[in-house]
């Protein structure tokens, strides 16, 4: 009955604290947090009744042992998979062919973190600071170096990227386009000069 | 499963096939181990129950090894005639590789018979017959340590594969770790299997000398699966290094992008199997005379558990991957500025610490009680022993679970950076699919075992009683 109490009492503290914080406060959670923590609260309160629960008698038959263990089983692996299910879930993407025009492929090459384009770089305010903004790379490109075009500077930029380095950003990048196929390279590219 | 795509497809197929190859030969290399270690402590103690524990655990192993094999060759089937690319490039870069490979499993396979049939024979010769035992336990790891090589390198290619040497293809930047994590997680998975076997026969038996025999199995199992266990996060740890090492973009896929919140589940699956034999040892001091006295310990070890477990659990944000955006504000899905240091992996590595630090001191509380009391053997709260089959079946999940992840990690290559992957099939499985197809695994498994285990003991006890 402690148990039962003190797990009831953490949880109306989970979804009713936030309810006095701001935003601001730093301490906020949203939604799927009080959820998930209250999902643990009600595991360790489970954790802390089995260490008091009583002895279990024995099966009566060798038929309800099997019974019991195949319950123990489904139970809680059951419930992993249930979890696993109510997680959040990224839809089925086709590994080989993301994509079928070059702009869209370029685009899952920029997400893809095998390439990492998006992990310093963002576009439309998603992706890293740590690069330069992307939103409108083609249309910055074509006047940052007077000679070239913005095609061949980009061009430049991914397979030699200290090159040229953009003032108030540190010299990091690191050539990870090389390692790409040339037709990856081309999609990508041709990706970056829709960002106008 | 993508709408055009049937649920019965090459790569669900390899992926089943696979995996259970995996579980069977995980199974045959770590109770030889555990079998070889009970029939020296039966030498060295006299104690007839060590003696009977490594045979009886044996007679599964045998029928074991050909479902093993069995399995090993539907996979080659299905790599032969599906993923032609990738096996052509194997089986030649590899060539000498599988020819050894080949030859070891003729020797292995002849030691294990012989071993087997010569238990009785050999009484007498006891020396001789571990010998037999360990040479079939160092045959046994080369095996695994040189099919490592070849897992090793498909996610950690050297400079130009093609070029490269056989040395330089096998010694691939992650071959050790996974060498050292394959090689503790099976004694590990032998002895939570030995566990499972004995509970179930504990649970079934009437006579009070067998149950007395199979508590004491299930406790000696246990104490070898947890051994390991609390070593296995270290391995796990150094293997990830090696990983990240090689390059990080991998680490960040399995980490912080697409495959984060698999690592919830997985934190939250070895979560359990260290809470799991810590409750064990719990209800297991209960029996032991004088062991109350370190009940108190238990408890405040319990609390330390569940809070490094809690933390570790905590994730960075409720988002499917680093580029999805939510339908709502974006702070409601992700933790908030000054609990940023919990989804960290400082917090999370000082909470797995402490979970398995705390396992560790249970385990030598236990030692300690078991030392200074005596055990009354076969009388046991019956939720001891099925926390001893919860152990195995979670074992086998969280290895049926993690295979995928290793193969994700690679993302659209078949070989990292090197061969991409352009078969029909070849999708990112999202996690509840991925999990969904672990737990039917892990269900076709047991349901293998389950006839194994009625063949050996249970048919074999009636012959043996006749």
């Amino acid at each position: 009955m402690r148990i039962l109490i003190a797990v009831v009492a953490i949880i109306a503290l989970i979804w009713l604290l936030p309810l006095f914080l701001s935003v601001e406060s730093g301490l906020k959670f949203g939604l799927p947090y009080r959820v998930f923590f209250s999902l643990i609260v009600i595991f360790v309160g489970f954790v802390f009744y089995l260490l008091r629960a009583p002895d279990m008698p024995s099966p009566k038959s060798a038929g309800r042992a099997v019974a019991s263990v195949a319950i123990v089983f489904v139970a809680s692996i059951g419930l992993i998979v249930l979890f696993a299910n109510l997680a959040p879930q990224f839809a089925f993407e086709s590994k080989g062919s993301a994509a079928g025009t070059p702009i869209e492929s370029g685009k899952a090459i920029f997400n893809d973190p095998n390439a990492g384009c998006f992990l310093c770089h963002a576009v439309g305010g998603a992706g890293g600071t740590r690069g330069p903004d992307l939103s409108h790379v083609a249309t910055v490109a074509s006047k940052r170096r007077p000679a070239m075009s913005a095609e061949d500077y980009l061009k430049e930029s991914l397979l030699n990227p200290s090159a040229y380095v953009v003032p108030t950003f540190d010299n990091i990048m690191p050539p990870i386009a090389q390692r790409l196929p040339p037709e990856k390279l081309n999609d990508l590219l041709t990706y970056l000069m829709t960002l106008k | 499963m993508p709408p055009d795509v049937s649920l019965i497809n090459d790569r669900v197929i390899i992926w089943v096939v696979a995996e259970l190859h995996l579980l069977f030969a995980a199974f045959v290399l770590g109770a030889p181990i555990f079998i070889v270690v009970c029939e020296y402590l039966g030498l060295r103690t006299k104690d007839d129950r060590y003696e009977r524990l490594a045979k009886e655990t044996m007679k599964i192993v045998a029928i074991s090894y050909s479902l093993t094999a069995l399995f090993g060759g539907a996979m080659t089937f299905v790599l032969v005639g599906r993923y032609q690319e990738l096996s052509n490039f194997l089986f030649k870069s590899f060539y000498p590789v599988f020819g050894l490979y080949a030859m070891l499993l003729l020797v292995e396979s002849s030691l294990m018979y012989v071993y087997w049939y010569t238990w009785d024979a050999m009484a007498g010769r006891k020396a001789a017959h571990i010998s037999i035992g360990i040479a079939l336990n160092v045959v046994g790891t080369v095996v695994m340590v040189l099919m490592n090589g070849v897992g090793s390198f498909m996610l950690t290619p050297p400079d130009s594969p093609d070029t490269a040497s056989v040395w330089q293809l096998m010694n691939n930047a992650t071959w050790t770790g996974l060498n050292l994590h394959r090689f503790i997680a099976n004694i590990s998975f032998g002895g939570f299997m030995v566990a499972l076997f004995a509970a179930i026969m504990f649970l079934t038996s009437k006579r009070e000398a067998d149950k007395a025999f199979y508590d004491w199995m299930g406790y000696i199992g246990n104490f070898i699966g947890v051994a390991a266990l609390i070593a296995l996060p270290v391995a796990g740890y150094i293997y990830t290094k090696e990983i990240f090492a090689y390059d990080a973009t991998i680490s960040t896929l399995l980490m912080a992008d697409k495959l984060a919140w698999f690592f919830v589940i997985q934190g939250i699956l070895v979560g359990f199997l260290l809470l799991g034999s810590m409750y064990y040892m719990w209800l297991s001091i209960r029996r032991i005379a004088g062991g109350a006295r370190f009940q108190s310990y238990f408890r405040g070890a319990f609390w330390a558990a569940v809070v490094g477990f809690a933390i570790w659990l905590v994730p960075q944000n409720f988002l499917s991957s680093l580029t999805a955006r939510p339908s709502g504000p974006i702070e409601a899905v992700t933790i908030p500025e000054r609990a940023i240091f919990l989804g960290l992996m400082p917090a999370k590595g000082l909470a797995v610490s402490i979970m398995v630090v705390v396992t560790a001191f249970v385990y030598f509380l236990y030692r300690q009680a078991i030392a200074t009391g005596s055990m009354v053997w076969g009388q046991i709260d019956t939720k001891a022993q099925l926390t001893l089959t919860f152990l195995p079946g979670l074992a086998v999940f969280t290895m049926a679970y993690m295979g995928p992840i290793r193969e994700l990690a690679r993302g659209e290559w078949h070989i990292f950076q090197f061969m991409p992957d352009k078969t029909p099939n070849s999708f990112l499985t999202p996690l509840g699919f991925t999990a969904s197809m672990a737990a039917v695994i892990t269900l076709i498994f047991f349901l293998l075992m389950s006839a194994i285990f009625w063949l050996g003991f249970k048919v074999g006890h009636q012959e043996s009683a006749r």
